[in-house]
């Protein structure tokens, strides 16, 4: 094992170039993944968690674009620009940041795999549910025809479909929801990638099926050896199989802890709103506190901390400064709140805010 | 898909309202100027309906030329304005030129935009109106009422609008009340489908099931439910459907079939036209021309209006 | 459901909307006014000719028994005599069918070929000169009266440059000696494609235009969808996505537009016939109507209607081959 990260994403910026303004929906996000880690990435929606992780893949479909920061996966430059922009205000690529073909060849699917989201979606309906896994094992692994299929089918085994051989050439409509998120695994493992993204694979799927998912992945991670960013809204699932977790709000990470830390130490309010948000076995419901209000639009952020207008324990100092992501425990825990020493923003002396308007954006979403 | 982009699309709702709608529309360059086409035409058409139909040509008479009788002493097939063939050089008394009769051609081409207009927006209302009802009543009941239906729209898809026209004004005559008629007839089985479906997919909906398990009619469920969930689509069919309708009651004009001569209608001056067309061209471009822009307008509006209802293909 | 069992069942399905068609046709011809005895004898025949002939073409009989009869001669294949011609209507319709069926199958493929391509290559090239281009031809396409392309095309191709003959049509298959300016087969084939051409514009116009709209959105619409960022996720190069990958999900609704134009296109057929004078049985509808010749009208209105149902039935097959949802039974 070398000492650098599989992956390591620094100061990402992605945005969106719409009519109505730009929208900021990763502003300057970091974290990394481990080799043969389960990394979380948590959020309400609307975080730009997808957006993050897609942006990994360098996935971003107009209007959206990466404006700066920088990617590396496995020693190869997958984003990557120079300090100085250029001539025409754009951000210049760097000289070893991939082509888009050689994101296509080297990284897409043969290093770094998603799992989708949606199984109902995810599955092309009119070519069979064995033929899609059969070319993309063909295409990533380089393997012939004949052994792509077989491939597919031990793989389609190994995640739990039963009689493989047979379904194989079944269609996608002919699959309940499990068993289709169950191929979509199947694809993501059978490209065999040191880095596997999940993008919620569970959220369409019932409590069951979701569990028998997430023991699934469990037991496969170990035998592939590959890592894992997993990106949910979901604290149950993180608690479950995350070994570090990220939590963003509105395009920024806010904490980063050991899942350990994070449950019975949150560091910043947003993480402890999300916390009180789910049932817990250590607490009785009555402690359930759901978050108020909605997330603002990305498009125009809040000022200071971007939390201040819902956090409870926000004073006048969270509306004029804005907090970075810093060391605030011993444990090497990170958070970006300004109530930590770490910050020195005279936050004690600073005047609380009386919570009269507990939102900006309105209805509350999800 | 993404978080970013998933949030713009619900923060730009079409549904949410019909406010919505006309900014997007209003936004949009090219519905725009459909807008003005459309709204230019109409404008016209009312004109034309008013002074034609109810003054019978008072103010053409007095102020222009009828549209009816050439002037006394005017000349036939004259060209537009600046151009000479061998009947005679375009002048400024006739900017588009005259028909053989030595009619003012743009006269009877702002007269005729009465019966485009006419039959485009009344037939096409009255067999979106008559559709809905039938494709809501089709769709909701399902079963047997839902396969008479069903086979009844069939037929009448099956048989060629210009044919199934030809065969309805052949047997009740050729009027104008008849051309609305039998359009609102063909067009009926159109909006009859496309509601069907459409119900078909919101029969489905919990608060389908709410309003059936709270006691609500049915009769009260179609109105209040289904129709209204259905709207959209319609609005957007009707539009275009006005443009193919206008182009339907063209083809029966220029076949002999429509308003009736002297009444000016772009389709008949198409088929006088055909005569003169090859020393004349130009008898034969403006009536197509007119047909063209108008019907571009109304597809431009209905391609926005689509556009603005769905916002994943707004360009 | 299986394919076989499945194209039975809209096969059934074709009859009774066949049997609505002569139907509805049967009493919109017979609510005419109009005496078509009359009409063709002429005002001064007397009474007891017109007798005769209203008996010989069972003209005397009440509705309903009339209708039964013509439904059972249909069913066995006899349209009837067509008053105006003398001769049977099937003769008749079977003689100026192959003009009819050659210029919409013409029009089709040209449309089909050339709207396909352009389709999928605007949706790919979104927003940039060419999908602009090839928009608003599609706009003006759908927009624009066909029979005045017709005569825009003979005031500019015939009259101004003399290019292509403005009337009549000639078969491929017809004997040289029969045709004029040929002595060979290769100038019947010639012949018959420079006579060819602009009536295939004129119908074919409206069609590419409206195959070219659909095929655009339907692409856009396949490529904004799950399955295609899956597809890119993984590797698979635009081309394939393009070709393979989006490609056929995006001729579904494709073919349903095409079938429904082909009651657009045969209608239009008609009018092509009309502009360019060609013998076909659109020609021959008109005929039928102008001169009240019930069971020319009737036997042609069917006729029209039976091409459409079997255009629509092969539209369908395709579909469900292509659609694996459909052929499985997940019908609606």
């Amino acid at each position: 094992m070398s000492d650098t990260p599989l992956l390591k994403v620094e100061n990402l910026k992605t945005q969106f170039f719409t009519e109505a303004g730009t929208v900021q929906a990763v502003d300057g996000v970091s974290f990394t993944v481990e080799r043969g880690e389960i990394v979380g990435l948590v959020g309400e929606s609307g975080a730009g968690k997808s957006v993050a992780v897609r942006s990994i893949l360098r996935l971003i479909d107009s209007p959206g674009h990466i404006v700066g920061g920088e990617i590396t996966f496995d020693g190869k430059t997958v984003v990557g620009f120079e300090d100085e922009p250029g001539t025409d205000g754009e951000p210049t690529r760097r000289e070893e940041m991939l082509t888009n073909t050689e994101m296509r060849s080297q990284i897409r699917g043969s290093e770094i795999a998603l799992i989708f989201q949606d199984p109902m979606e995810s599955l092309n309906p009119v070519f069979t549910v064995g033929g899609q896994l059969r070319e993309l094992i063909e295409l990533n692994r380089g393997l012939s025809k004949q052994a792509a299929r077989d491939r597919a089918i031990e793989i389609l085994r190994e995640v739990g479909i039963p009689q493989p051989a047979e379904r194989f050439d079944d269609y996608p409509h002919q699959f309940s929801g499990g068993m289709r998120q169950r191929v979509l695994i199947a694809m993501a493992l059978g490209c065999e990638p040191k880095l596997i993204v999940a993008d919620e694979p569970t959220t369409a799927l019932d409590v069951t099926v979701e569990g028998q998912i997430l023991d699934l992945v469990y037991d496969l991670q170990d035998k592939y050896d590959a890592s894992f960013l997993w990106v949910t809204h979901d604290m149950g699932i993180v608690a479950e199989i995350c070994d570090r977790v990220n939590v963003m709000y509105l395009g920024e990470v806010v904490e980063r802890a050991s899942v350990d830390d994070l449950f019975y130490n949150p560091q910043h309010p947003y993480t402890e709103a999300l916390l009180n948000s789910i049932p817990r076995p250590d607490q009785s419901t009555e402690d359930l506190q759901p978050l108020e209000g909605a997330m603002p639009e990305p498009i125009n952020p809040p000022s200071g901390c971007r939390f201040h207008d819902r956090c409870p324990e926000a004073r006048e100092v969270c509306q004029r400064t804005h907090p970075d992501l810093r060391t605030v425990t011993e444990a090497g825990q990170y958070a970006a709140c300004l109530k930590h020493d770490a910050f020195e923003a005279a936050y004690e002396t600073s005047r609380p805010l009386t919570d009269e308007s507990p939102a900006a954006g309105g209805d509350r979403r999800e | 898909m993404s978080d970013a982009t998933a949030d713009e699309s619900t923060t730009h709702t079409p549904r949410s309202g019909w406010e919505e709608v006309t900014t997007q529309l209003r936004r949009n360059s090219t519905s725009r100027w459909g807008m003005y086409i459309v709204l230019f035409i109409i404008v016209v058409a009312i004109w034309a309906f008013v002074d034609g139909v109810v003054l019978d040509y008072y103010f053409a008479e007095r102020f222009w030329y009828s549209p009816i009788t050439a002037p006394p002493g005017s000349r036939g097939l004259l060209p537009p304005v600046g151009i000479t063939n061998e009947y005679g050089t375009g002048t400024w008394a006739h900017p588009l030129g005259t028909d053989h009769r030595g009619r003012d051609i743009l006269v009877r081409l702002v007269y005729g935009s009465r019966i485009a207009i006419q039959i485009g927006i009344v037939a096409t209302g009255v067999g979106a109106t008559l559709g809905t009802i039938i494709g809501a009543v089709s769709g909701y009941y399902g079963g047997w009422i839902d396969d008479v239906l069903q086979r009844t729209v069939e037929t009448f898809y099956a048989i060629p609008f210009i044919v199934l026209m030809i065969a309805i004004m052949s047997a009740f005559g050729r009027g104008l009340w008849i051309a609305i008629v039998g359009v609102s007839v063909i067009t009926t089985p159109i909006f009859a489908r496309l509601i069907r479906s459409e119900v078909l997919s919101v029969r489905e909906e919990e608060y389908i099931e709410a309003a059936k398990a709270a006691g609500v009619r049915d009769r009260n469920i179609i109105r209040r439910h289904v129709i209204p969930n259905s709207l959209a689509p319609v609005l957007v069919q009707a539009t275009l459907q006005i443009g193919v309708n206008i182009l339907i009651v063209a083809a029966l004009s220029f076949l002999g079939f429509g308003a009736q001569p002297p009444t000016p209608s772009w389709g008949a001056m198409l088929a006088q036209s055909r005569t003169y067309m090859l020393p004349d061209p130009w008898f034969s471009v403006w009536p197509g021309l007119a047909i063209l822009v108008t019907v571009v307008g109304f597809n431009l509006v209905g391609d926005g209006l689509r556009d603005a209802f769905d916002p994943r293909l707004n360009d | 459901m299986s394919l076989p069992r499945y194209v039975a069942r809209r096969l059934g399905q074709s009859v009774f909307t066949l049997l609505g068609v002569v139907t509805i046709t049967f009493l919109l011809v017979n609510a005419a006014p109009g005496d078509p005895v009359r009409i063709f004898i002429g005002p001064s025949a007397d009474a007891s000719a017109i007798a005769a002939m209203r008996a010989q073409f069972g003209l005397d009989q009440p509705i309903h028994i009339r209708y039964i009869k013509y439904l059972m001669n249909v069913v066995q294949g006899d349209l009837g005599q067509s008053i105006n011609y003398r001769v049977p209507v099937t003769q008749k319709i079977l003689e100026r069918l192959p003009a009819t069926l050659l210029l919409v199958a013409s029009s089709f493929t040209f449309a089909i070929i050339t709207a396909v391509p352009i389709g999928v290559l605007s949706a790919q090239r979104r927003n940039q000169l060419s999908d602009h281009v090839f928009r608003i031809f599609g706009l003006i396409g759908v927009s624009t009266p066909s029979f005045w392309i017709g005569l825009l095309l003979i005031i500019i191709l015939t009259y101004h440059l003399g290019l292509l003959p403005a009337t009549g049509l000639v078969m491929p298959w017809a004997p040289p000696s029969a045709v004029d300016h040929a002595t060979t087969r290769l100038d019947v084939l010639y012949q018959s494609g420079i006579h060819l051409i602009m009536p295939t514009l004129t119908l074919g116009t409206l069609q590419m235009a409206a195959i070219m709209r659909i095929e655009r959105s339907s692409m856009l619409e396949v490529l904004n969808q799950e399955y295609v960022s899956l597809a890119r996720a993984f590797g698979v190069s635009e081309r394939t996505i393009l070709r393979k990958h989006a490609f056929r999900n995006a001729q579904l609704p494709v073919l349903t537009v095409i079938g429904l134009n082909l009651t657009t296109a045969l209608g239009g057929s008609v009018l092509t016939e009309t502009v360019f004078s060609i013998n076909g049985i659109g020609t021959l509808i008109i005929t039928g109507v102008n001169a009240r010749d019930y069971p020319l009208v009737l036997g042609t209105t069917l006729f029209y209607a039976s091409l459409f149902v079997i255009g629509v039935l092969i539209t369908d097959i395709l579909y469900a081959y292509l659609d694996p949802r459909i052929s499985y039974g997940d019908e609606s």
